[in-house]
C-alpha cells in the first residue's frame, strides 16, 4: 500500500521536475538577452552592435537638450509652455541638480560606454570572420563617436577654453564593469585623449560612405579641426580644416546649394559629416524645438546684418538675414516654428534631423582659424562661400574689413548654426575667452566667468567621490 | 376432538404455563453448568458447542441466524440461561427455554421517545433553535428545538444513541444515552462559546487555534466580512477598518481597481515595490503587481466577496517569516469556501442589486464665474506688466499671446525695437468667448449607475468527502458613461477520506471578467471635467464633439479632446484566471502526516484600448499627424507552487509538540508584449490591429522567476499554559548573484496563558489572558530580475538606417545585490473578561529593515544611472489595540461592538545617499517616513509695496522672493534667514501617515433581524492640494478650482486664504506651501447593512428552508476637512502619497438583496 503511494509521489514529482516546477534554482536563465560573451560573433553581429553606437545620439539624454545651450547664449528663447528645467538656462543660474546636466552628462558617457565595449569585443576578435579592414573601420568609427563624446562633455563640463586648467572630464576608454570610478583627467589630457581617438580614426575610418549618419575620415578630420580650434592652436586648425575640406569634397561630401535644403534632405543631404537618422514611427528623436522660439538679440543681429539696423519685415523677410528669415518665415518655418525642423514629428517618412556636424561649419572653422591666423583672404574666401549661399552680395566679404572680419565671422556663423547644436554658445565662450567680446555682450544675466562651465550633476558626484566640482 | 390430540396440547400448555410461571425455578431445575471461551465466533458455532457440553437442544431456523453478529465470550461453570443471556443480549434474537429445548426467535422490535428541554446555562432560559441530531443504530435523524426549548424523538428503536446538541455561538455538546424505556428524558443545558479562543486560525503552512498562538495575526470570518460590504466587487477594499493596524487605502473608485494594504508601514520605499503584503489564496501565494486602475496581475479583483470563508492576516515576524523572503509586508491568507462533511448539502442563491452614484463630485464654475475668473487673472496680469513686475520682452512672448486671445489690451509704450513695454487694459472680448453652459462633470456622469451580483452555491457533503461548488456573476456599471465591469467566476473544490490514511483534495476556479472603460482618469490639468471652461458646449452645429483650443495652454493652437469626446475612447481589459490546488495527505503513523499539495495559478490578459481621432488632444499645430491610435498589451502568467512537508504531533503528560518541516518549489513564469499602433482608416470599425498603417512601438518580454525554500516549525505547549513556537525557513531566490541567493530567516515566539495558571483560579472575572512575545527576521527581493548582469539587448526602436541594433541594457550590473532584510519584536497581550464580554488584544512592536533595495548612485560616466543597491534602512514602530464587548447579550437580542486603532511610525533610519530623483527628492528624507512633502510657508499676504521695498533691499539678490512679488502675493517665511526666499527655506509640510487609524463595528441581533454598521477613519495625515496648485498657475481658458475662485486675494477681498493670481504666476504663488496643506483624516460610515430571516413557518411552506432579505448602505457619509474628492485619494506611489490625486470618484452605494437556501 504505502509503495504504491510512494511510487505515485515519486511518479509525480519527476513528472513535475519535466515541466520544471521543481529544480535547481541556477537553472533560471534569462530570456532573451546577450552578454559580453556573445553579443558578436561575426562580421553582422559587430555590425549591429555599432548601429547600438550610432543610435545613441538619438537618445532623449542628449537629443532633447541639444538646444539648451542657445538658451544659455540667449540666441534663443523658450515660448509658451516652457522646458523642462529650462528657466535655469534661460537665467544662466544653472544649479548642479538641474535634470538637463545629469541627462547630457548621462547620454553622453552612454555612447562612450556603448563604443568601448565594441573596441574590446573588436579587438579581443570576437568578430570571427570579418575582413581585418573592417574590423579596423569599425574600431574607428567608434573612436570618432567616442572622440565626439567626450568632446561634447569637455565642452559642457569643463575649462576647455583653458589648456592649463585642471577641470577636464573624466575620460574612458574601457568597458563599464562595476563600479569603478576615476578622477577628472586634465583639460590637456582630455585634448589628448580626443586628438588620439581622431587621429586613429583618421587613419583607419571608411575613405567614404554615402550614408552620411555614418562616419568617415573626413568626419574625423574635421572634427579634429573643430576640437583644434576650441584649443586654441589656430594654425592646426585652419590646415586641418582645409584638408578636411578638400578630402570630404573629394568623398561625396558638399554643400548644399540652398540654406533650406540642408534640412529638407536631412540625413541625406550631401553637406552632412554626421547627422542622425530619422525616419518613420521608429526612428524618431525628442526634441523640444516647438517650444523655443528666436530671441530679440537674434532678431536684432539679422536684421542688423543686412540693409539697416531696424528696417526689418517679419512678414516679408525684408531687412533680415535669409537664414533667420527661412527659419521663422510663416510660409517656411512649419509646425516646429523652425525651418530647420521641417517635418512632422510622427508617422511615416523623414523627420527633423539632428545635424551633428556639417561641411557649412567647417567653412566657418576654418575662416575663423585663418582670420586668427592674419590669412584675412584665405579666411575671406570661406567666408565668402557661406556668405553667397545665404544670398548675400559676391563682394560681401571683400567689404569687410580685416578689423571686423572675425566678429562678421562670429555673427555669420551664429546665424547659420544657431538652433541646431548649441554651437552659437561654444562660440561665445571661446570669443570672450580670446578677449574679443565682452562676458555681457550677448545676455544681461551672464556677470561672471563661473556661468560659461556647467556644473557637474549632483548625481555624477554622488555617485563618484573622485570627481571634482567646477569651481564656482 | 381428538382426544388425544387434546391432551398433547394439554401438555404443551401445562408446560408453557409452568415456563411462564416458574421459569426461575424451572431454570434452575434445569440448570446444567457449562464452559465455554470463543472469540469473534459465529452463533452457530456456539450453539453447537453449548449442545455439545448440555442436554439441550436448539429449535431454529437456518435463515434466522444470517444476521447475526459474531460473539466473544468467556464464561467458566455457568448457568445455560445466563449464558444464552449473555449471547443473545446484542443478538437481534431472543430465546425461549422448553423443556430441553431452547427456541430461538426474532427479538420484538421496542420502540422509544426521546425527549428534552435545551436551556442556557446562565440564565436557565430555554433555548429554540437549537439543532439536535440523534445518531446511532444506523439512524441519523435531525431536529430542532421549539419556542420552549423542547424537542422529540419518536419511535426510536431501543438502543444506543449519541445526541448532539449545536448552536451558533455556543458550544456543541453530546450526551451518550441508552434507550430501553418508552420514554427517555434527556435535557441539556448549553454554554456560550468563546469562539474566539477555539476559532482556527490559518497559519502558514498549517492552522492552529486562536488560543495557541503566539503571534500577532487577525482573523476576518464571513459574516463579518459580509457586514463590511455585501456589493463590494472584491474583498480588500472592504478591509478597511476591519483589522486593527491593517491600514487599507482606496486610490480609486473604479470598476475593476483594488484597495491597497499596508500592513506595519513601508519597508522598501524605493525600490519600486508597492509594499504590500502577500497574498496567499487557497495555499497560492501571489504580489500584487502596481496600482494603476488596470493592474496587469491582480488575482484580488477576481475573487467574489462571497466565496471567501476566511482572511488571516499574518502581522509580526514571528507569524510571516515561515514565508521567508516574502513576508516582510505581512501575509493575507485567504481561504475559499469548501464542503463540511457530513452535513446535508444546501443550496443557496442570492441577488443583489445595488445602485451608486459619487460619493462627491467638484462643482464647477458658472459660465459668469469662469468669465469673471478669466478678467481678475488678465487685470492682474496686465498691472503687474505696468507695474515693471513681469518683464516687457517675457510679457511680450509668454503673457500677451495668451491675453490677447481672450481680451483687447491697448499696447501704450514702446521701447523703440517695437516692443511695448506698457499696456491698457479694455475688458474681456466677448467673441472670444464660447456660447455654451456646460457642466462636463454632468456631461460624463452615469447617473444611478447599476450593479447586479448573483451567486450560487451548493455545500455538504458525506462521512468521507465533501464538496463545494460556488459561481458568481457581477455585473457593475461605472460612474462614467461608457465604463463597466462584468465577471463571471466558478469554483469547485472538495476533499475526500481515500482510506483512513489517505486524504486528498482539490480546488479549482475559473473566473473571466472583461472591463470596459472611455477614460478613467482626467489626468491632464485641461481635461479634468471641472476645469475645463464652461462656455463651450458639447458639440458643434454638426454634432461632432467640439474641441477645446489648447493655445492659452500650449502656446500653438493645439485642439484638445473635451472630456465627454475622451469617453468615447474603447478601452477593453479582459482577464482569464484559472486557479487549481490539489493536496494528498498520508498519515503514516498515528499523528504523523506527509503532505504534498500543489498549485497553478494562470493569468491570462488582454487590454486594449483605441483611440478615435476625434477623442484625442490634435496636435497637428506642433507638427505631429493626428492619427487614431490602437495600443494593446497581452500578459500571460503563472504561479506554481509546489510543497512537500512532513507534521508530527505528540502529547505526553501535559506536554504537547507540534514539529513541521517542508521544502517549497515556487516558479514565476510571465511573459507579455505591447504595442502601438497608428493610423486608421477608420474610427468606428476598421480598428483592429490589422487595419492600423503601421506598428509604432512593440515589447516583448519574458521572465521566469523562482524560489526554492526549506522551512521548519516547532511548537510547544505545556498544560495550556506555556506556548512557544519556533519558525525556520530559508529561500533560495533567481533574483540575486552567485553567493547572495540563498537567505536565512528564523523567528522565536512564546506565549503564556496567565488565566490557566494556578494563582489565577480564584479571579473569577478574567476568562483568558495570554502574554505573547515575539522575534523573526523576514526578508524581500524587490527589483528585477538579473540586476547582477550585464545585458545587450534590442528593442524595437533600437534601429539605425532602418536595420535593428543592439544596445546595452540599462540596467547597471551591481554583483552584490542581495536580500533585504527585516527584524521584528512584537509583544501582545490578548485578554477576554467578565465572562468574555470583553475582549481584546494589544500588541506593540519594532521594526527595523536594512538594506532596502534602491537606486543607488552610481558613477554616472557608466553612461546610465539605474544601479541597484542595498542601501537604505528604515524602521517602523507602533502599537495595535482591538477592543471587543457585548453590550447586551440577551438570547433574542444581542449587540456587540468592536473597536481597532492602531498607529505606525515610519522612519528612514539611513538613505546612504540613495539616487532619488530630482521630481522626488523632498519625498525620501532621513528621520522623517517616506512620502513627505516639503514646501514654503505662507506668513501672509502681502498688503503694502513699502513692505516687499524693504525687504527687497536687504535681500543679497535684490529680491525677497522675485521681481514679480507684489501686493496680493504671499509672503514666504524666510527660514534660514537669508534674506532671500529659495529652495533652503522649505520644511516638510505634509506627511502621508496618520497619527491614528481603525474602525468601529457594531453587530445588533435581534430575532430574525440582523443589523451592522461600520466605521472607518484615520486621524493625522495631511497631503498637498494639487489641484489648486493649478488654479493658482492663473492659467488662461481654463477654469479654477470652486475653492480658489470663491476665496483668491482681490482689492475687495484682502483676507483671502490664496493669493492673487497672475497669469504663468510670475510671483510663484503655485509654490508647494502649507497653504495647500490639508488634513486627509476622517470619518466615515463605511456600511450598513440590515438583514431579516423570514420565519421558517412561512419559508417552509415554500419549501425553501431559508429566506433572508438584505439591505445595506455604504460610503452613506464622511466627515472630513480634505477639499478633494475623497480623503482616500491621495497618489498611489510613495513620493505622491502626500499629494491629491483626481482619480476616479468613490460611490456612495445602496443595495437590496435576497438569500435563499434550498
Amino acid at each position: 500500500m504505502k509503495i504504491k503511494y510512494l511510487g505515485l509521489l515519486l511518479a509525480g514529482t519527476l513528472g513535475l521536475n519535466s515541466c520544471s516546477m521543481v529544480g535547481d534554482i541556477d537553472d533560471i536563465k534569462p530570456y532573451y538577452k546577450m552578454e559580453g560573451d556573445n553579443v558578436v560573433y561575426n562580421l553582422e553581429s559587430a555590425e549591429s552592435v555599432l548601429r547600438g553606437v550610432y543610435k545613441s545620439w538619438r537618445a532623449f539624454n542628449v537629443s532633447s537638450f541639444r538646444l539648451y545651450m542657445s538658451i544659455l547664449s540667449g540666441t534663443a528663447v523658450s515660448k509658451g509652455g516652457g522646458l523642462t528645467g529650462g528657466q535655469e538656462f534661460v537665467t544662466n543660474s544653472i544649479q548642479a541638480n538641474n535634470v538637463a546636466l545629469a541627462n547630457i552628462y548621462q547620454g553622453s558617457y552612454l555612447t562612450i560606454n556603448t563604443a568601448n565595449n565594441l573596441i574590446k569585443l573588436m579587438e579581443r576578435g570576437d568578430a570571427k570572420g570579418a575582413p581585418e579592414k573592417r574590423v579596423k573601420e569599425i574600431i574607428a568609427e567608434c573612436k570618432i563617436q567616442r572622440a565626439l563624446a567626450h568632446f561634447q562633455l569637455l565642452r559642457h563640463f569643463g575649462y576647455f577654453f583653458d589648456l592649463s586648467s585642471p577641470y577636464g572630464i573624466v575620460l574612458r576608454s574601457t568597458p563599464f564593469s562595476g563600479t569603478e570610478t576615476a578622477p577628472r583627467a586634465t583639460v590637456q589630457q582630455s585634448y589628448d585623449f580626443i586628438l588620439a581617438d581622431l587621429n586613429d580614426a583618421i587613419a583607419n575610418a571608411p575613405q567614404n560612405n554615402e550614408l552620411h549618419y555614418y562616419v568617415t575620415k573626413a568626419t574625423a578630420k574635421s572634427l579634429k579641426a573643430k576640437v583644434l580650434l576650441h584649443m586654441g592652436n589656430y594654425g592646426e586648425a585652419e590646415t586641418t580644416a582645409k584638408e578636411a575640406i578638400d578630402d570630404a569634397e573629394r568623398n561625396g561630401y558638399q554643400l548644399e546649394g540652398s540654406f533650406q535644403t540642408i534640412f529638407t534632405n536631412g540625413y541625406d543631404s550631401a553637406e552632412a559629416l554626421f547627422a542622425t537618422y530619422t525616419e518613420g514611427s521608429m526612428e524618431v528623436a525628442s526634441d523640444q524645438i516647438a517650444r523655443t522660439t528666436y530671441s530679440e538679440f537674434t532678431k536684432r543681429m539679422a536684421d542688423m546684418l543686412v540693409g539697416k539696423n531696424s528696417d526689418g519685415d517679419l512678414n516679408t523677410g525684408d531687412g533680415y538675414d535669409q537664414r533667420f528669415y527661412l527659419m521663422f518665415n510663416p510660409a517656411l518655418a512649419g509646425a516646429q516654428g523652425n525651418g530647420k525642423h521641417p517635418y512632422s514629428t510622427n508617422g511615416t517618412g523623414k523627420h527633423n534631423t539632428q545635424m551633428l556636424l556639417r561641411l557649412g561649419e567647417i567653412y566657418f572653422i576654418h575662416a575663423e582659424a585663418a582670420a586668427r591666423n592674419g590669412h584675412y583672404d584665405t579666411a575671406r574666401h570661406s567666408f565668402q562661400t557661406m556668405a553667397s549661399r545665404a544670398s548675400y552680395p559676391a563682394d560681401y566679404a571683400t567689404g569687410i574689413g580685416n578689423n571686423v572680419l572675425l566678429a562678421a565671422i562670429f555673427q555669420h556663423k551664429v546665424l547659420e548654426l544657431f538652433a541646431e547644436n548649441g554651437e552659437d554658445w561654444f562660440d561665445f565662450v571661446r570669443y570672450y575667452q580670446a578677449k574679443n567680446i565682452a562676458i555681457n555682450a550677448i545676455k544681461s544675466t551672464i556677470k561672471s566667468d563661473s556661468q560659461l562651465v556647467l556644473p557637474l550633476p549632483q548625481t555624477a558626484l554622488a555617485g563618484n567621490n573622485q570627481l571634482q566640482q567646477n569651481p564656482l | 376432538m381428538n382426544f388425544k390430540y387434546f391432551n398433547h396440547v394439554r401438555l404443551y400448555l401445562t408446560l408453557l404455563l409452568l415456563t411462564a410461571f416458574f421459569m426461575e425455578f424451572s431454570l434452575a431445575a434445569y440448570a446444567q453448568k457449562i464452559t465455554i471461551k470463543v472469540h469473534e465466533s459465529n452463533l452457530k458455532a456456539i450453539i453447537k458447542k453449548i449442545e455439545a457440553q448440555s442436554t439441550y437442544r436448539f429449535l431454529y431456523a437456518d435463515d434466522i441466524l444470517k444476521n447475526t453478529f459474531p460473539v466473544s465470550l468467556s464464561a467458566k461453570d455457568k448457568n445455560l440461561p445466563e449464558l444464552l443471556n449473555d449471547i443473545f443480549q446484542s443478538q437481534p434474537l431472543t430465546f425461549q427455554i422448553e423443556d430441553k429445548t431452547v427456541i430461538i426467535k426474532n427479538k420484538q422490535q421496542q420502540l422509544g421517545t426521546v425527549f428534552g428541554t435545551v436551556k442556557q446555562l446562565d440564565n436557565n432560559t430555554p433555548m429554540s433553535g437549537v439543532t439536535v441530531k440523534i445518531v446511532g443504530r444506523g439512524l441519523d435523524l435531525i431536529t430542532a428545538t421549539d419556542a420552549y426549548g423542547n424537542y422529540n424523538f419518536a419511535d426510536i428503536p431501543h438502543g444506543t444513541y449519541q445526541l448532539s446538541y449545536s448552536y451558533i455561538g455556543y458550544l456543541t455538546t453530546a450526551a451518550l444515552i441508552n434507550l430501553s424505556e418508552p420514554k427517555k428524558n434527556q435535557s441539556m443545558t448549553m454554554t456560550i462559546a468563546d469562539s474566539r479562543l477555539d476559532q482556527v486560525v490559518v497559519i502558514g503552512y498549517g492552522a492552529k487555534q486562536q488560543k495557541d498562538l503566539t503571534s500577532s495575526i487577525s482573523s476576518i470570518n464571513q459574516e463579518k466580512l459580509a457586514d463590511f460590504s455585501n456589493n463590494a466587487a472584491t474583498f480588500e477594499s472592504i478591509l478597511g477598518g476591519a483589522a486593527k493596524g491593517v491600514m487599507v487605502t482606496q486610490n480609486s473608485g473604479a470598476p475593476g481597481s483594488t484597495a491597497k494594504l499596508n500592513i506595519r508601514g513601508i519597508t522598501s520605499p524605493l525600490s519600486g515595490s508597492t509594499n504590500d503584503p502577500l497574498y496567499v489564496i487557497d495555499g497560492v501565494p501571489f504580489f500584487i503587481e502596481g496600482y494603476s486602475d488596470f493592474p496587469t496581475i491582480n488575482p484580488l479583483s477576481n475573487i467574489p466577496v462571497s466565496e471567501i470563508e476566511s482572511i488571516d492576516i499574518l502581522k509580526d515576524a514571528a507569524a510571516t517569516a515561515i514565508y521567508g523572503s516574502r513576508g516582510a509586508n505581512g501575509v493575507v491568507i485567504v481561504k475559499t469556501n469548501r464542503g463540511k462533511k457530513n452535513k446535508p448539502f444546501t443550496l443557496s442563491a442570492d441577488y443583489t442589486h445595488s445602485i451608486s452614484n459619487p460619493t462627491r463630485m467638484y462643482k464647477p464654475l458658472s459660465v459668469e464665474q469662469f468669465k469673471d475668473a478669466q478678467n481678475t487673472i488678465i487685470r492682474n496680469t496686465i498691472n503687474s506688466i505696468n507695474d515693471g513686475k513681469i518683464d516687457p520682452y517675457e510679457a511680450y512672448y509668454n503673457q500677451l499671446p495668451a491675453i490677447e486671445q481672450l481680451a483687447f489690451v491697448t499696447p501704450l509704450a514702446d521701447d523703440g525695437f517695437g516692443t511695448p513695454l506698457k499696456y491698457r487694459y479694455d475688458g474681456l472680448n466677448n467673441d472670444a468667448f464660447g456660447l455654451g453652459n456646460t457642466d462636463w462633470t454632468k456631461l460624463i456622469r452615469n447617473k444611478n449607475a447599476r450593479t447586479s451580483q448573483f451567486n450560487l452555491s451548493l455545500n455538504g457533503g458525506s462521512d468521507n468527502s465533501n464538496l463545494a461548488f460556488n459561481f458568481n456573476a457581477f455585473d457593475q456599471e461605472g460612474l462614467y458613461i461608457n465604463n463597466g465591469l462584468k465577471r463571471y467566476s466558478a469554483r469547485l473544490s472538495f476533499d475526500s477520506n481515500i482510506t483512513d490514511q489517505l486524504t486528498a483534495g482539490a480546488s479549482l476556479s475559473y473566473a473571466y471578467s472583461t472591463l470596459k472603460y472611455g477614460q478613467q482618469l482626467f489626468a491632464e490639468g485641461n481635461t479634468k471635467p471641472w476645469l475645463v471652461r464652461p462656455d463651450v458646449n458639447a458639440y458643434d452645429a454638426n454634432g461632432n464633439f467640439s474641441r477645446i483650443d489648447g493655445s492659452l495652454l500650449y502656446g500653438a493652437p493645439v485642439m484638445l479632446a473635451s472630456p465627454l469626446a475622451q469617453l468615447s475612447n474603447r478601452g477593453l481589459n479582459n482577464m482569464h484566471q484559472f486557479l487549481g490546488a490539489a493536496y494528498a495527505e498520508y498519515e503514516v503513523f498515528k499523528n504523523f502526516t506527509l503532505r504534498g499539495d500543489v498549485s497553478i495559478a494562470s493569468y491570462n490578459g488582454g487590454a486594449s484600448i483605441f483611440a478615435p481621432t476625434f477623442a484625442q488632444d490634435d496636435f497637428t499645430a506642433f507638427g505631429s499627424n493626428l492619427y487614431a491610435t490602437l495600443n494593446t498589451n497581452t500578459s500571460n502568467n503563472s504561479n506554481t507552487s509546489l510543497n512537500f512537508r512532513a507534521d508530527y504531533d505528540w502529547k505526553k503528560n501535559g506536554h504537547q509538540l507540534y514539529a513541521m518541516a517542508g521544502l517549497g518549489f515556487d516558479r514565476y513564469r510571465k511573459s507579455g508584449d505591447t504595442h502601438q499602433y497608428e493610423e486608421f482608416p477608420d474610427n468606428e470599425i476598421l480598428t483592429d490591429p490589422g487595419s492600423a498603417a503601421r506598428d509604432t512601438y512593440f515589447t516583448y518580454s519574458r521572465t521566469d522567476q523562482g524560489l526554492n525554500s526549506i522551512y521548519s516549525r516547532l511548537s510547544y505547549k505545556y498544560k495550556d499554559r506555556y506556548l512557544a513556537e519556533a519558525n525556520f525557513r530559508t529561500d533560495e531566490s533567481s533574483k540575486f548573484g552567485p553567493g547572495n541567493k540563498r537567505a536565512y530567516f528564523p523567528s522565536l515566539s512564546m506565549g503564556w496563558r496567565i488565566n490557566n495558571e494556578q494563582f489565577m483560579q480564584a479571579v473569577n472575572w478574567i476568562n483568558d489572558l495570554k502574554l505573547r512575545l515575539s522575534w523573526g527576521n523576514t526578508g524581500s527581493t524587490n527589483i528585477s530580475d538579473f540586476l547582477y548582469r550585464q545585458f545587450f539587448v534590442r528593442g524595437s526602436n533600437d534601429l539605425w538606417g532602418g536595420k535593428p541594433a543592439i544596445v546595452l541594457d540599462l540596467n547597471v550590473p551591481n554583483r552584490d545585490v542581495k536580500w533585504e532584510k527585516t527584524r521584528e519584536y512584537n509583544a501582545g497581550l490578548d485578554f477576554a473578561f467578565f465572562n468574555n464580554r470583553l475582549t481584546g488584544n494589544f500588541d506593540i512592536y519594532d521594526r527595523y529593515t536594512t538594506g532596502a533595495l534602491a537606486l543607488a548612485p552610481i558613477s554616472l560616466e557608466a553612461g546610465s544611472s539605474t544601479y541597484s543597491a542595498n542601501i537604505i534602512d528604515m524602521s517602523n514602530k507602533g502599537f495595535e489595540i482591538e477592543l471587543g464587548y457585548d453590550l447586551i447579550k440577551k438570547q433574542e437580542l444581542t449587540w456587540n461592538i468592536s473597536f481597532n486603532i492602531a498607529r505606525n511610525r515610519n522612519k528612514i533610519e539611513h538613505l546612504n545617499g540613495a539616487n532619488i530623483n530630482a521630481y522626488s527628492l523632498d519625498s525620501y528624507l532621513e528621520g522623517y517616513p517616506a512620502g513627505t512633502q516639503k514646501g514654503y510657508l505662507v506668513e501672509k499676504i502681502f498688503d503694502s509695496q513699502a513692505e516687499i521695498d524693504a525687504l527687497n533691499s536687504s535681500s543679497p539678490t535684490g529680491y525677497y522672493q522675485n521681481m514679480a512679488t507684489g501686493i496680493g502675493d504671499y509672503k514666504y517665511k524666510d527660514i534660514n534667514g537669508d534674506g532671500v526666499i529659495n529652495t533652503n527655506d522649505r520644511q516638510v509640510i505634509a506627511s502621508p501617515q496618520p497619527k491614528y487609524f481603525g474602525g468601529f463595528y457594531n453587530r445588533i441581533h435581534y430575532k430574525n433581524f440582523n443589523f451592522s454598521f461600520v466605521f472607518q477613519y484615520a486621524k493625522g495625515a495631511k497631503a498637498i492640494m494639487d489641484d489648486f496648485q493649478t488654479s493658482l498657475f492663473g492659467m488662461l481658458g481654463q477654469s479654477l478650482q470652486q475653492e480658489i475662485y470663491d476665496d483668491m486675494w482681490s482689492p475687495t477681498n484682502p483676507n483671502a486664504h490664496f493669493a492673487k493670481i497672475t497669469y504663468y504666476d510670475p510671483a510663484a504663488n503655485s509654490r508647494t506651501s502649507d497653504r495647500l496643506v490639508y488634513e486627509t483624516s476622517f470619518l466615515r460610515l463605511k456600511n450598513i447593512n440590515v438583514s431579516y430571516a423570514l420565519p421558517t413557518v412561512l419559508t417552509k411552506k415554500w419549501r425553501i428552508n431559508q429566506v433572508s432579505v438584505f439591505a445595506s448602505a455604504s460610503n452613506l457619509w464622511t466627515i472630513t476637512k480634505w477639499p478633494g474628492l475623497d480623503p482616500e485619494f491621495v497618489g498611489t506611489s510613495i513620493a505622491t502619497s502626500a499629494s491629491s490625486n483626481d482619480a476616479y470618484p468613490m460611490s456612495k452605494t445602496f443595495s437590496l438583496g435576497i438569500k435563499a437556501t434550498f
